[in-house]
């Protein structure tokens, strides 16, 4: 079961996003769904992951498209709270891991990867 | 290398493969379903039958193969694991080391005896039926390459992947039990999360995967998706030679398709990272060059571990060369208490030195030496499992063999003479010892008799127990067959252990009934005998209806032991230092309670001693206050009177010429720092021989 609690933080700009539950293929287009409402509104989402019990690889490729629709929007993504200890290790056992920052999401300059270990767990304000 | 090396290689390879051959049997035979046994058995067979046919071991080479064919059999899943089968494979094991045998020492074969199990085999086998449409776990089983190889795995599996509910991380799971398996995914590929369908895969993957399953095993991995997945099997390294460099990074990611030489060409001019600068340069994905590391790095670490291997693995060397070595380091023991000696003597302080030097050096040498013959006695009790396994199912008994302290290190010499007492021990512990499975239940015991056999180090010494819980030794029966034979004098009051200790009487047998395993009174003298020329003792306990101990010590090398050096007139005796209680001076006193007799008191208790001046009859007088040297042997405190004691001494045994070899009492000889030779007293036959004497009231000499 895969909930999605969108919360506006401080200001309508900055918001929250924290998924709970089974992020599989079933949950998938809802999930995709959800970032793309929050892509449209906000100037930078907060991701809290902790709650997420399993990944299957459909929802890793969305979270990893996500990333990279936000880098060109120029909206400000980030994991706020990370993916508990079992949920990384099917992360892992899926090949998504990665030990740097993915280059291949850097439009406009940026960089970020929502796999890499090097990337900063806490949003910056 | 000569041929007649080559062969003499394989023979002794030979013999190792059986023996793992055997203890893989057994093991098998516990648990039938244990796959990596089957590929040991297996492995095992295939190389004696493999190297013996290069060898020209045309016959060992055919035999074996028969017995292989089962196993591949059996490696495929067509033939399952049965009692039978292993009772035949291990006759056929035996056979092949008639066979070897028969290569090197020309004995006779008994070839109806290769016919009949090989036709056994073959109605087993021909027996089969041949397997079901095969498991993608049996294809893997059944192609195996002895090799690990490594393999370079693109899977790009189809869009729509998902929607046939299949999870490709299963897939990926799969290969990783194949072997050593690195996995990274490709989720780049993906539209944006606007442009996307959620239950399409974009993501690809690359794998670096080594296992010795072969290619078939691999590819068969991915039989349900093959027609809707692009898939590239690639072997990287075979596991062969090859240099420690692998390719470089831009070599493989051109290998792999995922930049051209050009590019590569124009990042390197730019004389930064290869990878970093691809990437910068939105040449190639980060995650392809990570595959490409991956790739890269696996790749050396297989070849570093390979290299590592071949240059630390251990190399076989004669054991005559090892027993020279041995001999030459006992010279220089000798040679350097010398150079002490002199040292000692001259007070010259740069001889002083060098002689301390020297010193530490022999110690050093001395212990590096002895170290390289020490072998764990894990060898020899895997060969008891077998006996237990074949003597069970001929006495009808149920028994459990455990074995602890394997790992147990001792002098190669010692091991090898220690097989064959150690074997009686347990075949009397089987057929006196454990009772059959009813007359246990009847006792309430479990059906299930157990015999337990450990080692364990206690100072220079090993221990060796042969524990049983079976009926324990009928002490009332032991002392009555002892008096009637003349071995206890009528009302003699024996200790427990004293009782015990009868059974190694030589001729002694208490057994109604003689078997084809022990009861004809040969051999627990014969074990007795063999455990002492190893410098050693044997202990029994038993208690009634609970089971026996028997309680072996042996020293650990039989090239240098630490021993007591006592002097009687001119002449140098030791004592081997294990044996050795105490020492204490022999008073007028002493003598004046003894009322003539040979014995002394000891913290009351009366302790028999023997005058080795009288025993060796040694020319000259004692001195006006003797000395006295206390040994305990198979729980028994008896004295020797010597002259003077010198002190405790590094002894280098030497073994006595042929002349000298029967003088009873005396086991060897050294050479001391200042060239004098003092023998070594064999302490269990100087005893023997005196008790002998006073059985048979001989006067000493």
């Amino acid at each position: 079961m895969f909930t999605c609690t969108l919360v506006p933080a401080d200001s309508p700009a900055r918001r929250v996003l924290t998924l709970v539950g089974e992020l599989t293929v079933k949950a998938a287009n809802d999930l995709r769904l959800s970032f793309m409402e929050d892509l449209d509104r906000a100037e930078s989402v907060a991701l809290h992951l902790g709650g997420v019990t399993v990944i299957d690889v459909s929802c890793m490729q969305i979270l990893c498209a996500a990333t990279r629709s936000a880098v060109s929007r120029d909206v400000g993504l980030a994991v706020a709270t990370g993916f508990p200890a079992e949920v990384a290790r099917q992360v892992e056992e899926a090949g998504f891991s990665r030990s740097a920052n993915c280059r291949c999401s850097a439009i406009g300059g940026g960089s970020c990867c929502i796999w890499a270990s090097s990337t900063p767990l806490e949003m910056a304000a | 290398m000569s041929d007649h090396l080559h062969r003499a290689t394989f023979l002794e390879e030979a013999f190792e493969h059986l023996a793992a051959l055997e203890a893989s049997l057994l093991k098998l035979e516990e648990s039938p379903d244990d796959f990596e046994e089957v590929g040991r058995v297996f492995r095992a067979l295939h190389t004696i039958k493999g190297s013996g046919a290069m060898f020209g071991f045309d016959q060992v080479a055919a035999f074996t193969h028969e017995v292989e064919t089962a196993f591949d059999l059996v490696r495929s899943g067509k033939l399952t694991v049965t009692p039978l089968l292993v009772t035949l494979t291990l006759a056929a094991g035996d056979l092949i080391r008639a066979l070897l045998d028969a290569e090197s020492t020309g004995a006779a074969l008994d070839h109806a005896r290769g016919e009949r199990l090989v036709a056994e085999l073959r109605l087993l086998t021909s027996a089969t039926e041949p397997a079901e449409a095969p498991s993608s776990v049996r294809e893997n089983r059944s192609r195996t390459s002895e090799k690990p190889v490594t393999y370079r795995i693109r899977f790009t599996p189809g869009a729509e992947i998902f929607r046939s509910g299949i999870n490709p991380v299963l897939l990926l799971n799969e290969l990783r039990e194949m072997g050593e398996c690195v996995v990274v995914g490709h989720p780049c590929n993906s539209p944006l999360v606007e442009d996307m369908e959620a239950d399409l895969c974009y993501t690809s993957w690359d794998v670096i995967l080594t296992t010795s399953a072969g290619e078939d095993a691999v590819r068969g991995v991915f039989i349900f998706v093959e027609d809707e997945c692009d898939l590239v099997i690639e072997p990287i390294d075979v596991g062969g030679g090859g240099s420690l460099d692998y390719k470089r990074l831009g070599e493989i990611l051109v290998e792999r398709g995922d930049v051209t030489v050009e590019e590569v060409a124009r990042a390197l001019d730019s004389r930064s990272k290869i990878g970093e600068l691809l990437v910068e340069a939105g040449l190639v994905e980060e995650g392809k060059v990570q595959a490409a590391l991956v790739e890269q790095g696996r790749v050396q670490e297989l070849r570093r571990e390979r290299q590592g291997r071949e240059t630390a693995t251990s190399i076989r060397v004669p054991a005559e060369k090892l027993d020279e070595l041995v001999n030459l380091v006992g010279e220089q023991v000798t040679v350097q208490a010398r150079l002490s000696q002199l040292a000692a003597s001259l007070k010259i302080p740069a001889l002083t030195l060098i002689a301390e030097e020297v010193d530490r050096l022999t110690a050093d040498l001395r212990d590096t030496t002895l170290n390289i013959r020490m072998l764990p006695i894990g060898t020899t009790f895997a060969k008891f499992l077998r006996l237990v396994r074949d003597l069970s199912a001929e006495l009808g008994k149920e028994i459990d063999l455990v074995t602890e302290g394997e790992e147990t290190e001792l002098d190669k010499t010692v091991i090898e003479k220690l097989g064959d007492p150690l074997v009686h021990l347990i075949r009397n512990s089987i057929d006196h010892g454990l009772e059959s499975p009813y007359l246990r239940e009847a006792a309430g015991k479990p059906r299930r008799g157990t015999i337990r056999l450990s080692a364990k180090h206690s100072g220079d010494s090993v221990v060796i127990s042969i524990a049983d819980d079976g009926a324990g030794l009928d002490r009332e029966a032991i002392l009555a067959k002892g008096i009637e034979r003349g071995l206890v004098p009528q009302g003699a009051e024996l200790s427990e252990r004293e009782i015990f200790s009868l059974i190694f009487a030589p001729g002694f047998s208490t057994a109604k009934a003689v078997t084809n395993v022990s009861g004809r009174g040969v051999g627990m003298d014969v074990v007795k005998q063999a455990i002492e020329a190893l410098r050693g003792t044997i202990e029994i306990d038993s208690e009634r209806g609970k089971g026996a101990v028997i309680t072996v010590k042996i020293p650990l090398t039989l090239a240098i032991i630490e021993s007591l050096l006592v002097r009687i007139g001119d002449d140098r005796f030791m004592f081997p230092l294990s044996l050795v209680e105490e020492c204490n001076f022999l008073t007028q006193d002493d003598l004046d309670r003894a009322h003539g007799r040979n014995f002394v008191n000891v913290r009351d208790r009366i302790v028999p001693f023997i005058r080795l001046r009288q025993k060796f009859a040694t020319a000259g007088f004692p001195p006006p206050l003797e000395q006295i040297v206390f040994v305990n042997v198979n729980g028994s405190k008896v004295g020797f009177v010597v002259d003077y004691i010198v002190g405790q001494h590094q002894t280098v045994i030497k073994s006595l010429g042929s002349a000298y070899r029967d003088v009873e009492g005396v086991s060897g000889a050294t050479v001391l720092g200042d060239g004098t030779v003092a023998l070594i007293l064999d302490v269990p036959r100087l005893l023997q021989s005196e008790e002998k004497r006073e059985v048979n009231c001989i006067p000493a000499a």
